[in-house]
């Protein structure tokens, strides 16, 4: 049941919500007017700076155009120059060479000149002691050889007698054995053939005796005896 | 039954020589080996065996020492003892330098029996080296009368060359 305190109470608590709510928009409005100001600043900050870094890009670009302007014309001269520096290098090079391979060749020329003399020298040198040496050597040889030709013509002479004498007295000695050996074979077969003619001249008659005859000598000794 | 060598006398007086003797005891032994196994008879094996001489002479002997030829066993006995009898004779070899006959071959054998009263069967060799004479081998000794050795003895080996030449 409504009773008046509580609806000077509800009354009450009304007019403060109000109150409350009125507060909230009010400051909610200001809040967001605030942040709508501090956009708007920030924005032109933003479009401050954007337009400062575009003017230093522009103005930096500008730089480093100049600067690479500058650089390619730095190296191009740079280029020229090296070329030119080097072209002038190698040519002072090369004469440089020339000179010292003419320097050497010459050297060289005289040293091989001087050497060709030295040895020429040298060789005739040797060669007139080479040929003295061999003139004596041979010289020496053919007596040394004229000497031993003697020599070894005598021992020859004396081996040659030597071994003259002793196949001389081999062939000498080998004949009369031979012959012996001879003789001795044709006295065998004379033998034989005089055994052999004797046997055959002898009649079947006498050669009965002549068995009878051995075999009675045979007795006579006695041999049957035992 | 023991004999008297004297009954064999018949036959050994036909065989002279050692190739001879060997040819009689084989037959001998063959008319043994026969002897009991034929039908035949002791006398038709003793002809089929032995040569006709042989055969005559065996019978001989075998009559003359009393020995009943138609009993093998008999024969068989007798046969035994001639064979022993002819194996243990002796052997005398004898080298001539001539090829005997028959004749002399006997004439030779009847020396050694009448010389020496005892039967040998000669072992003759031929050597023609020998020119004449005998070389004779009795009992293992070795006994040489040949011709050739008497001409070796009396002349040296150049005197043949020499009387050759007629020096």
């Amino acid at each position: 049941m409504l009773t008046p305190a509580l609806i000077y109470a509800a009354l009450f608590s009304l007019i403060v919500l109000f109150g409350l709510v009125f507060l909230y928009s009010y400051y909610l409005g200001k809040i967001v007017q605030r942040d709508s100001d501090v956009y708007k600043r920030a924005q032109n900050i933003i479009e401050d700076a954007h337009k400062k870094a575009k003017a230093i890009l522009d103005t930096s670009s500008d730089k480093a155009k100049e600067i690479v302007s500058a650089i390619e014309h730095s190296k191009y001269e740079f280029d020229r120059e090296y070329k030119t520096s080097l072209r002038d290098t190698v040519a002072k090079s090369i004469l440089q060479l020339e000179e010292q391979t003419q320097y050497l060749s010459k050297s060289y020329e005289n040293m091989y000149e001087e050497i060709r003399t030295q040895s020429m020298k040298q060789l005739k040198d040797t060669l007139a002691k080479l040929e003295q040496a061999g003139e004596e050597s041979l010289s020496a040889f053919r007596s040394s050889l004229k000497d031993q030709q003697l020599t070894s013509q005598y021992y020859i002479e004396k081996r040659l007698n030597q071994e003259f004498e002793s196949a001389h007295k081999e062939i000498v000695t080998y004949k009369e054995a031979q012959m012996r050996e001879v003789e001795e074979k044709i006295d065998k077969i004379v033998l034989k053939l005089s055994s052999e003619i004797l046997g055959r001249a002898i009649s079947l008659e006498d050669h009965e005796k002549l068995v009878f005859e051995a075999l009675n000598k045979i007795k006579e000794e006695g041999v049957f005896n035992s | 039954m023991p004999y008297d060598k004297t009954v064999f006398a018949p036959l050994l007086e036909i065989v002279y020589t050692k190739p001879q003797v060997e040819e009689l005891v084989s037959q001998l032994e063959l008319v043994l080996t026969s002897l009991f196994n034929n039908k035949e008879s002791a006398i038709d094996v003793l002809g089929k065996f032995l040569s006709h001489d042989y055969k005559d002479k065996v019978m001989l002997c075998a009559d003359k020492s009393g020995t009943n030829i138609s009993d093998p066993s008999s024969l068989g006995d007798f046969l035994r003892l001639l064979i022993d009898n002819l194996k243990a004779t002796k052997v005398v070899r004898i080298d001539l330098a001539f090829v005997p006959k028959d004749q002399q071959v006997a004439g030779i054998s009847s020396w050694f029996l009448g010389n020496i009263k005892e039967k040998v069967f000669l072992d003759i060799s031929i050597d023609r080296n020998l020119v004449g004479g005998v070389s004779l081998s009795y009992e293992g000794n070795f006994y040489e009368y040949s011709l050739k050795k008497k001409l070796e003895e009396k002349y040296k080996l150049g005197d043949f060359r020499a009387l050759l030449k007629g020096n």
